[in-house]
């Protein structure tokens, strides 16, 4: 009886441990634009994110809330190239494919390779990225660098302002997970 | 003659001014906007798990001002807060970003269980219901 009822901890949290799950609310997503006549740069700091053990990820974004330096820029990406009222969120879903060399409970600093499914603007597309992981006493601190070209999303810059948007554009991506407590 | 060139470049520099104003302007806080909406933490939480589209385009950009008690104030980057209001259900609040300015006053002025009234862009909902540059009222 009494292995019995270890074996079923045992398993329990076995379980558990597979189980865990990291998440944050507060997640950082940024991207660039450098084309010949300007600079383009926007953050948004309310990423939703859940990262599983197994290395699945999942970001969610709302679109009204990058923020620009100018008024026109934000009003121009939220009405004219986004659509946000039409579009309001920005989504990945993917996993981290090497992750039996991303130890996601051991302190260390990791190379994560990251695929899976981008959706902005109601279009979905394939991306991959290279991402950095640094698990500390539980939290887990990822960064990433990806490039997305505007015109796979079906968004369509005018000629007239062409010069000043960059057609190819870099996402950064910095989270800092805590361990989700259920 | 050069009355008429004198006005016609004072009115060439003031619109190239007022252009190059327009071009360089901040994004526009809401302290001097009435809001169009105002709501507890529950009822917008309520409008937006009944209908997400519906709450998005009666919500989404729009001033909305919502009075409920402080769940958690988290001190940011670069000094800016977030109040996190109460909507009785944990996993969905009302998550707002205030303006920077307005964040080292908040510091030392609100504790959690207070109840505010907040005004600011509704952009949306994740987990948490998502509102952005926020003032306090009143």
């Amino acid at each position: 009886m009494k292995i019995i009822l270890s074996l079923v901890i045992l398993i329990a949290t076995s379980l558990q441990l597979s189980a865990q799950k990291y998440f944050t609310r507060d997640g950082k997503i940024s991207f660039y634009s450098e084309a010949p006549m300007e600079k383009i740069e926007a953050v948004n700091n309310k990423v939703s994110s859940v990262l599983m053990a197994t290395g699945e990820v999942e970001f969610a974004v709302l679109i009204k809330s990058f923020h620009f330096e100018k008024a026109l820029m934000e009003d121009h990406f939220n009405e004219n190239y986004m659509e946000s009222s039409k579009f309001p969120k920005g989504s990945f879903k993917g996993k981290i494919t090497n992750i039996s060399e991303v130890k996601l409970s051991t302190n260390g600093t990791y190379r994560a390779a990251v695929q899976g499914d981008l959706t902005i603007h109601g279009v979905t597309k394939p991306v991959q990225a290279d991402g950095t992981f640094t698990v500390s006493n539980g939290s887990i601190h990822a960064v990433s660098k990806f490039d997305v070209v505007v015109a796979d999303f079906n968004i369509e810059i005018p000629k007239v302002v062409r010069e000043n948007i960059a057609k190819i554009v870099q996402i950064h991506v910095d989270i800092n997970y805590k361990p989700l407590v259920e | 003659m050069k009355k008429l060139l004198l006005l016609a470049l004072i009115i060439a520099v003031a619109g190239g001014g007022f252009g190059y104003y327009m071009w360089n302007k901040a994004p526009e806080g809401v302290a001097r906007k009435r809001p169009e909406f105002t709501v507890t933490p529950a009822a917008l939480l309520a409008d937006f798990e009944n209908n997400e589209e519906v709450a998005n385009a009666k919500y989404l950009g729009k001033v909305v001002q919502v009075k409920g008690k402080i769940l958690e104030i988290i001190p940011g980057e670069d000094m800016v807060m977030q109040v996190i209001l109460d909507t009785g259900d944990l996993m969905s609040r009302v998550s707002c970003t205030m303006e920077e300015e307005h964040s080292k006053f908040l510091a030392r002025n609100l504790k959690k269980d207070d109840m505010v009234s907040i005004k600011g862009f509704c952009t949306g909902k994740l987990d948490d219901i998502i509102m952005e540059r926020c003032v306090i009222e009143g």
